[in-house]
This record gives C-alpha cells, sequence and structure tokens, in this order.
C-alpha cells in the first residue's frame, strides 16, 4: 500500500513538472516578473490563455516596454470585467504591431476600442437586459462607431427606439433595433456621414418602419451604392420616405433626387475589376453630411 | 488644355503609385488583387488571423494577389515595401492609429 502511495505521488509529481506552468514556459526569457504575474491573473480572471500568452509575447518581442506591456494587459483585464470582449481590443494590438506603431499609440488605441465596445454595450442595455443581445447589438453599434459614427447621433437613434419600443413588444423592439443599427453600420461603412446616417435611419423609425422595412432600405441602400454616391442616395431615400413611398421602391429615379457621381477610387467588385484605386494612407476629407433637409 | 489636363492625369497617376484593387470570389475564398506595378514587395494583413502579414503573390509585372477565406467579414491592409498601404475600397472604418482599413463584406 505504501508502495502504491509512493508511485502515485510520483507519477503526479512528474505530471506537475510535464505540464508546468504555460506563462512561464512561454515568457520566461521576455518578460518581467511582474509582466508574468499579470499574464496569470488574465487567464485566471477567465481570459483565453493562448490569447493572452500571444499578445503577451509580441508585445515583449515588440520592444513594449513593461509599462507599456502591462497598460495593455490592464485594458484587457478592465474591459473582461465590465463584461466587454476581449478580442477587439487584443485584435488591435495586434493590428497596431504589424502597422509597426509605437507602443504608446498601441496602448491608446486599445483603450480607445474599449471605451466604444463599453459605450456600444450602455446603449444596447438602454434597450434590453438579455446579455447575449446586448453583446450582439452592441458588437453592432461599435462597429458602427469604429466606421464613423459619433455618440451623440448613436444616442440620438437609441432615444428613437426608446420611443418606438412603447407601441412594439419586446421582440418587435429587438428585431427593430438590430436591423436599425446595422443598417447606421453599414451606411456609416460607405462614408456616409454621422448626421446624415442618423437623420435617414431616425425618419425611418419615426416613419413606423419595422424591422423588415429598415432591412429591406439596408440592402437597397447597399446595392445601389454601386452606382450613386451615398449622400446623394441617401438624399433621395430621405425624399422618398418623406414623400411615403415604400422601402422596396427607396431609391427608384421617381423617388427624385439626383444620383451623384461614385466617390474617388471606385471600389473592385466580386465580379470583375473595378475603377483606379485611390491613393493609401489617412483617410480624405469625407463626403459629409448637408444632403439632409 | 488637353496637354495640362492629361498632364495633370499623369501626375495624378504617379502620385497614387497607379493602384488598383479589386477581388473575386471563388468558392469558399476570395483572391484580391493589389496592382502596385513599382512594388518590390507585397504583404496582406486581416483581422481573420491577428494580422499576421502574408506575403502576395506576384501574377504579372504589375499584379499582386492574395487569397483568403471568404466566409466572414474581414478588415485588412497591406504593407507595400514596409510602409502601411490602403487601397481604394467600397467599405472602410477608423483603425485608431490615424488611417482607416478597408472591409470585405461577403456578399457585397
Amino acid at each position: 500500500m505504501k508502495k502504491i502511495c509512493l508511485m502515485v505521488c510520483a507519477v503526479l509529481f512528474c505530471a506537475s513538472l510535464a505540464f508546468g506552468d504555460e506563462v512561464e514556459e512561454s515568457l520566461s526569457t521576455l518578460a518581467t516578473e511582474q509582466v508574468k504575474v499579470n499574464t496569470r491573473a488574465m487567464i485566471n480572471a477567465g481570459i483565453n490563455s493562448d490569447g493572452a500568452i500571444k499578445m503577451t509575447r509580441l508585445m515583449l518581442e515588440n520592444r513594449f516596454s513593461e509599462e507599456h506591456a502591462l497598460r495593455a494587459q490592464q485594458i484587457i483585464m478592465n474591459a473582461h470585467q465590465q463584461g466587454l470582449p476581449v478580442e477587439p481590443i487584443m485584435g488591435k494590438a495586434h493590428e497596431g504591431m504589424a502597422k509597426q506603431i509605437q507602443a504608446k499609440n498601441i496602448v491608446r488605441a486599445m483603450e480607445q476600442v474599449r471605451s466604444r465596445y463599453a459605450f456600444a454595450h450602455e446603449q444596447a442595455r438602454a434597450l434590453t437586459h438579455e446579455r447575449s443581445e446586448i453583446r450582439t447589438m452592441g458588437n453592432t453599434i461599435a462597429k458602427g462607431l469604429a466606421a464613423g459614427m459619433n455618440q451623440e447621433d448613436i444616442r440620438g437613434i437609441t432615444i428613437s427606439l426608446q420611443e418606438r419600443a412603447r407601441q412594439m413588444t419586446r421582440a418587435q423592439t429587438m428585431e427593430l433595433a438590430q436591423e436599425s443599427f446595422k443598417a447606421t453600420r453599414d451606411m456609416a461603412r460607405l462614408g456616409l456621414s454621422s448626421k446624415d446616417t442618423t437623420d435617414l435611419v431616425c425618419l425611418a423609425l419615426q416613419n413606423s418602419y419595422t424591422a423588415r422595412k429598415m432591412e429591406n432600405m439596408r440592402n437597397s441602400f447597399m446595392t445601389q451604392s454601386r452606382s450613386s454616391h451615398p449622400t446623394h442616395l441617401a438624399n433621395s431615400y430621405f425624399n422618398a420616405i418623406k414623400g411615403g413611398k415604400s422601402a422596396d421602391s427607396l431609391g427608384s429615379s421617381s423617388s427624385g433626387g439626383p444620383s451623384g457621381p461614385e466617390g474617388p477610387g471606385g471600389p473592385g467588385g466580386p465580379e470583375g475589376p473595378g475603377g483606379p484605386g485611390g491613393p493609401g494612407g489617412p483617410e480624405g476629407p469625407g463626403s459629409g453630411g448637408g444632403g439632409m433637409k | 488644355m488637353k496637354k495640362y489636363f492629361l498632364l495633370s492625369i499623369l501626375a495624378f497617376s504617379v502620385f497614387t503609385g497607379c493602384a488598383h484593387h479589386y477581388y473575386r470570389v471563388k468558392g469558399g475564398a476570395v483572391d484580391l488583387y493589389l496592382k502596385r506595378p513599382d512594388a518590390i514587395s507585397v504583404a496582406f494583413a486581416s483581422s481573420l488571423d491577428g494580422y499576421q502579414l502574408h506575403r502576395a503573390e506576384k501574377r504579372d509585372s504589375s499584379t499582386w494577389k492574395v487569397t483568403v477565406p471568404a466566409y466572414r467579414e474581414f478588415t485588412y491592409f497591406y504593407i507595400v515595401d514596409g510602409a502601411l498601404f490602403l487601397p481604394s475600397c467600397k467599405f472602410k472604418e477608423k483603425d485608431d492609429f490615424g488611417a482607416t482599413n478597408c472591409i470585405y463584406i461577403p456578399g457585397l
């Protein structure tokens, strides 16, 4: 019996040595003790261990100072504690390193992403208390913010939705909210200004658009943006909705408003080559609002 | 007048590096093409894999190609001769570093 116990202890001891401390194994030569402690804290808090170790390792390989590495880890932990997704924040770190951005600016961008998702989830919580709905809607809102929507305009859309919610069931409200924020995100991604996007989405909501009509408007806008400038298209949609036209006929020639020329650097499509590309680097001036009356 | 117009077109082309960007979807993958006849090396990075750099394949004297899965949306950019390059693209978002990223959206 004693021999069996000794053998079991020996096997268990060897097993623990074999698995070891993955943080120590992965970061031993790179990280200070404090960085390793923080990495373990991230993992113990429930953050994916591979992701935490990979991000930390990459930061150190990219010559992050201990201060910047610890700050980046703290941003991730704060996000996790607040119930926010950490993958977009880690992704921002990876993106910054791929672009060879300075560590201090990467850390600043990570905090911006955390803050963006915090605001987005706060807006979602104004409409629902279901965790999965908050996450889905919050992510859509965050992508809209990343595409150029400003917080004030997002608040305006949330308020419009809350007003509509008084006349709808909870399920209808959720569906409408999801479609409204998808439309917001996609129009902003096309370069439509925050103001013009908000004006159009809020007008649709004020005109009792259902989730299906909002979805139809979004799909129609995306399709027609291939041949019309988003600002001119939004203008024609705005006038059409005001004139009582249905979502299916938005953007047709009878709905008024000229179709503008395509913006600089036409897009490549899935079927064939697009127009000549524009320069890289920072984005130039946006198309701007002002088309809405 | 015509001479000045042609010169301004030429100047614009030179300034922008004669870049031309498009993609084609084949099954579950998307081939992204970038025309940069002046480039020595082109790398592609996307949110699909944490922005790991992937060398683009040179197809001819001016065209570079990279193939990635097309089943979900992703943000992306290029590194051309060591410098960040964002081609003209339909869908964009800010990158929080003062520039923008392109977005590929399946089906659009």
